[in-house]
Parts: structure tokens; C-alpha cells; sequence
């Protein structure tokens, strides 16, 4: 088990998250858990780099069925990040992905508080462009 | 020429690397004000990686321009003839992966170097070379201020921290896979039962990059006056990570974590601490 704390955190103002192979199902309620943990005033900046093997669309959609792996319970994410954007005007959430345009719409589907307000950047790498 | 030399540096960071070049052959004066802006890094080889040579390389590297290539000896020869003097080499590469180990032993042709703030080193083999510190690094301790040591080789945990406090001005400090002596898996015993415990403080306020084991983080934390770091780098898989954390809390600005899924972390939980 593995715990990241973020709970002292007076001067933070970048958190930068990369990940890789990871079940995109966790992701969400650990996120919220870091996210409404942090306190500091001067916190404006958070990242998720998303690499390729994190992101594969999903082979077996149906109608009805989500499109890539990404998981349920996103919005409490986007939410967290909206509070987050209203008490910092200058707050950004960046999402870099390594995939395709239709992934992009899905990422702007998931947070739809941050894209309305104007705070979430998605940047996209060709696959192969891995920056690691 | 009349103008203080702040100002005279200040003028000269504007200008181009040609025109740089041009106004190093101008005047001694001028050539002492554009040297430290025409060559930034130095890059060590050993051991016929370039051009088939069967001994140390250095690769001289220009900021913007393509790399000149020169034998290591180059240092002691330019060292003799003042070249040095200006004290223009500010960052060093050495990579030790390749090449007779034997080679290394000429690491102290760097002895020429006495105004480094930045060094990387790749492979040390840090039980051949603590012994013989004071030959090799030395030149290094009064102005070293970053040091990355990439797949570093070494016993315990304990080596490699007390290579570390042999430089008390540290900001920055990148530990990238250390690793035992043979590319063994690095296994960290009990800090400090080798040898005596730091005594120093050393800064350690800017940049921290971790990517080692949990043994590792915990000299760290055990170091003397402890850590304070602004900016925090590392994998997600240390369990002292929330230690590591904790004991920046009131420092860290800038926070950067690789997750991935692996046999060493099956689950991952991000959660606050209190």
C-alpha cells in the first residue's frame, strides 16, 4: 500500500502527476482525496500526463459502453479542481495525453465545470513521442 | 575598457554566439568577459566511445554550437596554459558506463575544474572511488551546488549519502537508480552502521530527484538538520514518500509524481496526511 500525503502543503504551488499502466478506475477517488487535501493559497497549477499504455480505447464498446478505459466518478474530480479555479483565478489544469482527437473530446467530456470556466488545457503527443 | 564588469557581462549576455566568438578574439578584457557565455558544459566519455580512441574522451561543448572533441588530457594541458584561469566551466557530464574502468582512475585531469556548481555522473562505482575523494572530487566541494548521480554502484545506502555530505554547499540532488556493486539490485542495509553519521547540515532547498529505494529516502531523512526541498521528483513507489513529503511540507512548492503499475506497487492510494 502506498501513501502519497499531501496534507501539509502551505506553499504548494505545482502538482504534477505522471501516469503510466495504471487502472484508470483508481484514479478518481485518489485523486479527490489528494486534491481537496491541498490547502495552499498559492496552489495554480496541476498536471496529469497520461502515457500511452494508461489510455488504450476500449475494443469491446457497445452501444451505451464507454469508448476508452477511462473509469466512472470523474466528477467529483472536476469538481475539486473547480474549487481549486474559483478561488485562484490563474488556476490551470493541464491533461497530456498521447492519443487521438476523439480521446480529447472525451477528456473534455469528463470535466465539463473546468472546460466551462475556461481553466483546463489538454495537450496531445503522437503516439511514439513519449517524453520520458 | 572603462565599463564595470557587471555591466560589461550584462551587455554581453545579449549578443549571439558568433558575435560572442568575434568579440572573444577582440581583447583579453573581452575575452574574459565572452568565454564564460561561449562554453557552458563540459561532457566526459571513457574509454573509446568516440572516434576509436582507447582512452578518456572530453568533449568540449560549445552552448549553441556543435561539440569539439578533445582527450581528456586536454584539461591538464589547458590548465598549464591559463585556459582555465577565467574559470569558465560551470557543469560537467561524466559518464562511466563505458570503456576500461581503469580509465576512471584519470579522473583527477579534473582536478583543473575549480569553479563547478553542477555535476552529473553516470555509473560511479562509489566503493572504488570514496577512497580516493580527495584525489578525484575535491576540486569540486567549495562551489558544488547540484549533483545528479545516475545508476550509481554501491553497497549500502550509506555510501552513497555520505558521498553526498562530502559537499556541503548542496541545493539540488537527483538520485537516479542506484544500484548494487554488479547492477545488482540496490538492497539498502541500516543507515550509518558502516560508518559515523554525518555531522553537517547540508541546504538541500531546491530541487530533489528520487527515483531510488525506500532504505535511500530514509537517509535522507535522517540527515542531519533534515530536508527541506522546493521541488520534489520522484516514483510513486517509495513508502517513505509521505515521510519524504511530510518533512518538506513547509518548503515544497512544486511536486511531481510518476505512478506506474508494477509488482512493486499493486495498489496505489493518494491520501493526506495529518
Amino acid at each position: 500500500m502506498l501513501n502519497i500525503g499531501l496534507g501539509c502543503n502551505g506553499k504548494l504551488r505545482r502538482f504534477e502527476l505522471d501516469v503510466d499502466f495504471v487502472e484508470l478506475d483508481v484514479l478518481p477517488p485518489l485523486l479527490h482525496k489528494a486534491l481537496t487535501s491541498i490547502s495552499s493559497p498559492h496552489f495554480s497549477y496541476f498536471s496529469l500526463r497520461l502515457f500511452q499504455g494508461s489510455l488504450e480505447p476500449n475494443p469491446d464498446a457497445g452501444p451505451g459502453d464507454r469508448k476508452t478505459l477511462w473509469g466512472a466518478g470523474w466528477n467529483v474530480v472536476d469538481e475539486a479542481l473547480y474549487a481549486h479555479a474559483v478561488r485562484r483565478d490563474d488556476f490551470r489544469f493541464m491533461v497530456q495525453i498521447v492519443t487521438g482527437e476523439s480521446t480529447e473530446a472525451a477528456v473534455e467530456g469528463l470535466f465539463p465545470r473546468m472546460k466551462s470556466n475556461g481553466s483546463l488545457l489538454i495537450t496531445r503527443q503522437q503516439p511514439g513521442c513519449d517524453s520520458r | 575598457m572603462g565599463l564595470p564588469r557587471e555591466l560589461i557581462d550584462g551587455i554581453m549576455r545579449f549578443n549571439d554566439l558568433q558575435t560572442l566568438k568575434s568579440c572573444s578574439l577582440t581583447s583579453k578584457a573581452l575575452y574574459s568577459a565572452t568565454r564564460p557565455l561561449i562554453h557552458r558544459r563540459m561532457v566526459l566519455g571513457v574509454g573509446s566511445l568516440l572516434r576509436g580512441c582507447s582512452y578518456e574522451i572530453l568533449s568540449l561543448e560549445t552552448v549553441r554550437d556543435q561539440a569539439d572533441v578533445f582527450h581528456a588530457r586536454y584539461l591538464s594541458e589547458a590548465e598549464e596554459r591559463g585556459l582555465l584561469r577565467y574559470g569558465y566551466v560551470r557543469e560537467v557530464d561524466l559518464d562511466l558506463r563505458a570503456g576500461n574502468p581503469e580509465n576512471t582512475l584519470q579522473l583527477p585531469q579534473l582536478r583543473a575544474l575549480g569553479t563547478v556548481d553542477t555535476l552529473r555522473i553516470q555509473s560511479l562505482d562509489l566503493h572504488r572511488f570514496l577512497p580516493i575523494f580527495p584525489r578525484c572530487f575535491s576540486q569540486f566541494v567549495p562551489t558544488l551546488r547540484s549533483l545528479t548521480l545516475e545508476d550509481a554502484q554501491c553497497k549500502n545506502a550509506h555510501q552513497l549519502i555520505e558521498f553526498i555530505c562530502r559537499f556541503p554547499h548542496l541545493d539540488d540532488l537527483a538520485l537516479i537508480n542506484p544500484c548494487g556493486s554488479g547492477g545488482s539490485a540496490f538492497v539498502g542495509t541500516p543507515p550509518w552502521l558502516e560508518g559515523p553519521r554525518p555531522q553537517r547540515r547540508l541546504p538541500l532547498t531546491c530541487h530533489l530527484v528520487l527515483n531510488g529505494t525506500d532504505s535511500l529516502a530514509q537517509c535522507l531523512l535522517d540527515l542531519p538538520g533534515g530536508i527541506c526541498f522546493r521541488s520534489v521528483s520522484t516514483r510513486s513507489c517509495l513508502k517513505n514518500l509521505a515521510k519524504l513529503l511530510a518533512a518538506c511540507s513547509s518548503t515544497l512548492e512544486i511536486l511531481n509524481i510518476f505512478c506506474f503499475e508494477s509488482s512493486e506497487c499493486g495498489t496505489l492510494t493518494l491520501a493526506p496526511i495529518h
